[in-house]
Parts: structure tokens; sequence; C-alpha cells
């Protein structure tokens, strides 16, 4: 196991503890505690998990990444990139425009899951296509 | 752009996973440069035109 791998497991691993104390302790200065420690948790399991799964394919010779996936990945970024920075302009053309007053929290929630449909959707679509 | 890679693995015996172990990438990678779905970069061009002992050429066919 090299370094930067042992690093991710740590990470991981990390994140989870920290889910999990805001799970338990609840602080006060958490605006919403069920989403945070969902998204620490979560995060964490799915870095641990990926990380030997990782492991396991290096140790058995496959290769997992390579110049084709790059190629992939840098499509659906690009396009994920590109929707976002438009949505975004809207979004702020129409706060601005309307001054509906509304919170970060959900705006930043709502953004932060089309970011990841938006990449997992071009991801799946372009491997598809290649 | 078209190649002759099929051909090439036959003319070998390899099987895509074979040839996928010795480039270093995954197998479908080398089934996506088969179908002409994927256009492999010149360094990977020229490991493959090593690994059969011919030119790039040989194997890449560039068509306007």
């Amino acid at each position: 196991m090299q370094v930067k791998e042992t690093g991710m497991l740590i990470v991981g691993f990390i994140l989870f503890l920290i889910g999990l104390g805001f799970h338990v302790f609840e602080p006060d200065w958490i605006i919403n505690p069920s989403g945070a420690d969902g998204a620490f948790i979560g995060a964490g399991v799915v870095l641990f998990l990926a990380t030997l799964r990782g492991i396991r394919l290096k140790n058995k010779g496959t290769v997992v990444e390579d110049e084709r996936i790059f190629h992939i990945a840098e499509k659906a970024s690009h396009k994920t990139l590109s929707i976002l920075i438009i949505l975004e302009g809207t979004l702020m053309v129409f706060l601005g425009v309307t001054a509906f007053d509304i919170q970060a929290y959900p705006i930043v929630s709502l953004l932060f899951a089309l970011t990841t449909l938006s990449y997992v959707g071009f991801y799946h679509w372009y491997k598809r296509q290649m | 752009m078209k190649n002759t890679l099929k051909v090439w693995r036959a003319k070998k015996d390899i099987t895509q996973e074979h040839l996928a172990r010795e480039m270093e990438v995954t197998r479908q990678t080398i089934n996506a440069i088969e179908r002409g779905k994927y256009d492999p970069s010149i360094k990977l061009a020229f490991r493959m035109a090593k690994f059969f002992e011919c030119s790039i050429e040989d194997i890449f066919l560039y068509e306007e």
C-alpha cells in the first residue's frame, strides 16, 4: 500500500469520525446537524470504500484508470462546468431581479446535488459513446 | 480514424485483456479503439506499434 492510499484511508476515516461526532454531540453552531453528519459520514465511507476497491484491483494487476477514462472525465467535467455556470448565472440574475429572500443552505445543497448528478450523468453518457 | 488493431491482435493470437495488460490500459479501452469509438494518444499508438513490431501507419489509418 502506497503513502497516497494510506492517506486516503486516513482522510476517509477522519471524515467518518467528524460526521459521527456531529451526529452524537449535535453542536449548537450547526444549522442542520443531520445534513452535516450525513454528508461527512457519506463522504468518509465512500472515500474509504473507493480506496479499498482501488487497492484490491491494483493488487490483482487490473488497470483502473487510463487515458480513455481521463478523457471521459475531462469531457464530463467541462460539460458540468458549462451547465453550472449557466445555472448559477441564471440563479444570480433571478435573485438580483426579484430580490427573493432565500436561505443559502438549500441553494448550496441543490447546487451540490446538481453538480454531482450532472457529472455522473455526463460521465456515463460519454463512457457509453467511447 | 480507422484501425486494424483487431487483425494485428488476431495475428499475435492474444486477447483484448492480454493486450490491455501489455499496454497498461483497461480492456474497455482496447475494445473502444477496435470499434473506432476512441482514438488513442500518440504515446499509446507508438507503444502498440512497438508491441506489434510495425509502424503506426500499419495499424492506424487517418481518413479526412
